[in-house]
């Protein structure tokens, strides 16, 4: 049996896009889908995560041990998974009402999604804040304190500062991670992309293309994406020329 | 350091905001859930102002039930797997997609009046092939067969296409890629939904096996039916079957099929 992608347009070929312009909405929604999706669960992610990453720095055991806890169970556990529990579990508890914003978007299965999503993240994210709290030198927080300063105010006015060059590249890097994670919640019938290829799939039965579609369109906001990081990057380590 | 921290905060607020202004609607909604991924029966399409739009014969039949009911539709989408599941949590009302009534379904949901019958089971297969699949008893010897995870055409794999080994899916669309990449050799599927595919991708054809009679398909409540909506959802299919509606329905479906696919 031999079979070539690109004879003629047979409907399960790879490169059949006759489905556009008809149904470029959907990717147009899906796009805007998993951005906010993405771009929200990183942003309402950073405030946990730095509070886990000081938890894991802590001195008080129990305090540590429960960062080091949530960072591991949320670490060592599929997303789909995560995903299923909070949809499933905890929003079966807490009633989130249907209802539209932007025209397209029911907060009903976004706002599970973003705080599944956002979870799941903070675990990384403490895990990027703490290794760039680590990587600031040790005599920082040693001259803060014999200058005077209280063991919050040097993590506070000293430290900190400097570890957020350490750490917003890799935060951005994050972002790109989770647009592609994001496609996870398809699954569940949120509107992103991956979900607008699927039923744009079922729909016009042409069963490959959508999905080739749609790889093409995140390559087109990651690749992009983490070349101006790169950028980013290099113009924050011009300082440390010593 | 801290304008960036006030910022951050603004904007989480305004986020917040925007989710929290839920606005009540006018008229009492009823939830009714399907799979909108099976095409004539439910399925997504754009409409004239390129809104997404839930169609098919399941879809109009339902609108139908929540009109007679005196209550606005609201439509949950998801897998068909899940349906059961959702029923049964309560967050829908009811559920319409090309459900047959079986004893392990109704120890989990109550079922209406059949209102429509399709057309019996069909085998998927390459077009090529068509003729070799010709008997449920010898046919399938060691062959893969592809259905939907948790439907009766799993059942019919399991336990009469004698020697076949289940490759159950939750998509219908995975399923065929399946089939038209050659890793597995066939697919059951409902008739309508068979005849569809193998008409629109010239590979794939109806295996000439023949799979017994159609079911027909019931609207599902919650077991108990503890909202009384049996009463009304039987008097409307009876309404619509008798004013022969469901025809109409099912060409209508099959023609915005038909436009879906240009």
């Amino acid at each position: 049996m031999e079979w070539n992608p690109f004879e003629g347009m047979s409907p399960s070929s790879f490169f059949n896009f006759s489905f556009l312009p008809k149904y470029l909405s959907f990717f147009v929604q899906g796009v805007e889908y998993t951005l906010l999706l993405s771009v929200v669960s990183v942003a309402f992610a950073v405030l946990p995560a730095l509070l886990l990453a000081l938890m894991r720095l802590s001195k008080w055991k129990p305090v540590k041990w429960f960062g080091g806890a949530y960072i591991a169970a949320f670490r060592s556990t599929p997303l789909m998974v995560q995903l299923y529990i909070i949809y499933y579990g905890l929003f079966s508890v807490i009633k989130v009402p249907s209802y539209t914003i932007f025209g397209f978007i029911d907060i009903s299965r976004f706002i599970p999604g973003v705080v599944a999503l956002a979870l799941n993240s903070s675990a990384y994210v403490a895990e990027i804040i703490r290794a760039g709290i680590l990587a600031v030198d040790a005599g920082q927080m040693e001259a803060a304190r014999s200058l005077g300063l209280s063991k919050v105010k040097s993590m506070r006015l000293v430290v900190l500062p400097q570890a957020i060059k350490n750490i917003l590249p890799a935060l951005a890097n994050e972002l790109v991670t989770m647009v592609k994670e994001s496609s996870i919640c398809s699954i569940l019938g949120m509107a992103e992309l991956i979900w607008g290829a699927k039923t744009v799939a079922n729909t016009t039965y042409k069963t490959l293309s959508p999905y080739v579609l749609a790889a093409f369109v995140y390559f087109l906001i990651n690749f992009p994406a983490s070349k101006g990081i790169e950028a980013i990057e290099r113009r924050m380590r011009r300082g440390d020329r010593r | 350091m801290k304008k960036l921290i006030i910022l951050w905060m603004a904007v989480l607020l305004c986020v917040s905001a925007v989710a929290c202004t839920a606005g009540a609607s006018a008229k009492e909604k009823i939830t009714f859930a399907t799979s909108a991924d099976y095409p004539p029966f439910e399925f997504i399409v754009l409409d004239e102002n390129n809104e997404q739009k839930y169609v098919g014969i399941d879809v109009s039949v339902a609108s139908v039930i929540a009109d007679d009911l005196g209550k606005e539709l609201s439509v949950m989408n998801m897998d068909f797997d899940s349906l059961m599941a959702a029923l049964q949590k309560g967050d829908a009302d009811f559920v319409l997609a090309a459900i047959e009534k079986t004893p392990e379904r109704l120890e989990a949901a109550d079922f209406s009046d059949p209102y429509y019958t399709d057309l019996p089971p069909m085998v998927l297969v390459k077009a090529d092939k068509a003729a070799e699949f010709n008997d449920a008893a010898t046919s399938f010897e060691g062959k893969s067969v592809g259905a939907q995870t948790g439907t009766t055409k799993a059942e019919i794999v399991t336990n009469d296409l004698t020697g076949a080994n289940l490759v159950a899916l939750t998509s219908v669309n995975d399923l065929v890629n399946q089939l038209v990449y050659d890793k597995i050799d066939a697919v059951v599927l409902d008739g309508a939904v068979a005849l569809q595919y193998a008409q629109s991708n010239d590979s794939l054809a109806v295996a000439e096996v023949s799979l017994g009679e159609a079911y027909p398909y019931c609207v599902a409540v919650q077991k108990g039916d503890p909202r009384n909506l049996l009463p009304s959802i039987n008097a409307t299919i009876a309404k619509l079957l008798s004013e022969d509606k469901i025809t109409a329905f099912a060409a209508e479906a099959d023609a915005i099929s038909d436009q879906a696919i240009e």
